[in-house]
């Protein structure tokens, strides 16, 4: 089970309404490389991990992931709120807004819904955490392409907080991965 | 690389972030098996420093090894 704190993991500040930046940032909530990939994959692939560190693992960072989720969600919320269906279309939003109005939705910038074929789960403890640390890399090069992109310093503070995690979760990772090879090498022996 | 190399070292390397602690294993329990070809690894991180509370939310991270900030590319600068 979970406990919700009704607070974000870090603050969430737009500089005004920004529908152009709102339209790339939904890739973190919906696309391939996304929030709700990376905490879906996690809390799934744990059940199968050998090791309980390992599970612990992938439930503490998959509960994160949730968290990022939020934060992703309330910057798009916040750069598209009061925002008129004309700036909406002008802004590339208008597929999302005949179809959403202004409710969050998994897509990507494209408008591409999410689709669990992008996370899978193979029962091999190695192959999955390899997984989970090409996830990582490939969560925090996005977020470095949207920092690129973005136009407003209080949403480009959220985004280099979020890119730092996906570098921290590559090391943790990282280490649970050292630890399932040790485990299994060690299984192989006795 | 010789694959007697790898006998002679066969624990990890000392941590490479933890310039204050030259002596200290790099494994926890000081043994690890002989890294091995086609498997990943990543160096183990120790236990060091750590900002405050507040200074790790705004960096995203309480352990200063592991904080490494983005700096956008100059323009026609390839980020490959
Ligand atoms: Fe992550």
């Amino acid at each position: 089970m979970w406990v919700y704190q009704k607070k974000l993991e870090y603050p969430v500040r737009v500089s005004g309404p920004n529908p152009k930046l709102a339209k790339v940032i939904i890739t973190q909530y919906g696309g391939p490389d996304g929030e709700l990939s990376a905490s879906l994959r996690y809390l799934n692939q744990r059940y199968s991990m050998p090791t309980d560190k390992a599970k612990g693992l992938l439930t503490d960072i998959g509960t994160e992931e949730m968290a990022h989720m939020e934060i992703v969600a309330t910057i798009f919320y916040k750069l598209t709120r009061g925002v008129s269906p004309e700036q909406m279309q002008a802004a590339g939003l208008g597929g999302h807004y005949a179809q959403h109005n202004h409710a969050l939705f998994w897509s990507d910038p494209n408008g591409v819904p999410w689709i669990a074929s992008y996370v899978q789960a193979t029962g091999d403890p190695i192959t999955d955490l390899t997984e989970d640390m090409a996830a990582e890399q490939k969560a925090r090069s996005t977020y470095e392409h949207l920092i690129q992109l973005s136009d407003d310093p209080c949403v480009t503070d959220v985004l280099r907080f979020l890119r730092e995690r996906e570098v921290v979760h590559f090391q943790r990772f990282g280490e649970a991965l050292n630890d399932v090879q040790n485990y299994l090498s060690c299984k192989k022996v006795f | 690389m010789h694959s007697n190399e790898y006998h002679l070292t066969p624990n990890y390397p000392y941590a490479p972030n933890l310039p204050g602690h030259p002596n200290k294993q790099s494994y926890p329990g000081g043994s690890m098996p002989p890294l091995q070809l086609a498997h990943a690894y990543v160096p183990w991180q120790h236990m060091g420093n750590i900002f405050s509370p507040a200074e790790g939310l705004a960096r995203g991270t309480i352990f200063p090894e592991l904080l490494s900030p983005y700096s956008v590319p100059k323009r026609g600068e390839s980020n490959g």
